[in-house]
């Protein structure tokens, strides 16, 4: 009897220990996932990425839309949320100096222009989530959700270890 | 009666069993983001309750025992920075707005109706991502068997809002 106490109380010391090694190989993958999708949203891969889409340079918004997307990939994701665009905009904002109603419309127009010159179809291969709908031009969250989604899938496959 | 021996039950997740034969193309899904390119077609992306989910079913998949819902929640809290009971609300907060007729296909194979679909819970929600990604990881191998050829880890297919599934 007290041979099955003993081995009972190891049992519900080891499960813990289990959990915690679970939790720590899963936190070890998502910061080195969430970093590596940082980095790459740093790298030129994103100006290619706007170049394909047709983004024009000469837009005001395209320094903006780079900025703002390059800031929400790199956000923690714990603290993400449904305002955490909003915050983004409003940092753009500062950064840029100007309104943040404005810094969104300009990130829109950047984005509704590749709509009306059909470039942005090429968005097609990067989309994780949702395709291209041309008649329901995307927002600049939408975009920046889905090109988080795309860099965070990119990451998961370098993952060399889990 | 002490505390240690009072019964607390902890809702299990209902896992499909492993076949010991795929266990390493498991955790190649897994690894290479399999999992999150199955969520994420259907699941908001812009709150952390992606992820959650994510961690969840990689956290059922990876693991050797079954976990309960509760070990399920303190694990993901711990990795993402929260309480297990935020993280359950995180979780749950997020179920109403998955996108029924997606997550209906991958899932649950077209078999619920909108109204069933709405009393899905998030272990129940949980465990049929894991089984979804058994069966497409055997519906792989099958696959591979019957060409004899090695094809590729059904990892980075992304199921597009409308595409048949």
């Amino acid at each position: 009897m007290k041979k099955e106490q003993c081995e009972g109380a190891r049992f519900r010391r080891a499960q813990p220990a289990a959990a915690d090694t679970l939790a720590e190989r899963l936190t070890a993958r998502y910061r080195r996932v969430f970093s590596r999708a940082a980095a790459i949203a740093r790298s030129q891969a994103l100006e290619r990425i706007f170049d394909e889409l047709g983004f024009q340079r000469s837009l005001g918004g395209y320094k903006t839309l780079l900025y703002a997307v390059r800031l929400y990939c790199s956000a923690d994701p714990r603290s993400l949320s449904d305002t955490s665009f909003k915050q983004i905009i409003e940092a753009c904002a500062e950064e840029f100096d100007g309104a943040p109603r404005w810094i969104e419309k300009q990130m829109r127009l950047v984005i509704l222009k590749a709509y009306k010159t059909g470039s942005i179809l090429n968005f097609d291969k990067y989309a994780v989530a949702n395709p291209v709908d041309l008649r329901y031009p995307m927002t600049a969250a939408e975009f920046a959700a889905e090109l988080r989604s795309r860099f965070i899938l990119e990451a998961m496959k370098e993952e060399t270890e889990f | 009666m002490s505390a240690d021996d009072t019964y607390v039950p902890d809702d299990g997740v209902v896992m499909p069993s492993i076949p010991p034969h795929i266990r390493g193309t498991v955790n190649d899904f897994v690894r290479r983001g399999g999992v999150y390119s199955m969520l994420a077609p259907f699941m908001p992306g812009k709150t952390c309750g992606l992820f959650l989910y994510c961690a969840a079913v990689e956290a059922l998949l990876a693991s050797d025992s079954r976990p309960g819902i509760r070990k399920l929640y303190s694990v993901v809290g711990k990795v993402f920075g929260k309480t297990p009971e935020a993280a359950r609300r995180c979780m749950s907060y997020v179920k109403p707005f998955i996108a029924y007729e997606e997550c209906n296909a991958a899932l649950f194979k077209s078999g619920l109706s909108r109204k069933a679909f709405s009393y899905v819970t998030v272990p129940e929600l949980i465990s049929a991502a894991a089984a979804a990604a058994i069966e497409k990881i055997c519906s792989a191998a099958v696959c591979e068997q019957a060409d004899g050829t090695e094809s590729a880890l059904p990892c980075g297919d992304t199921v597009r809002r409308g595409q048949a599934v």
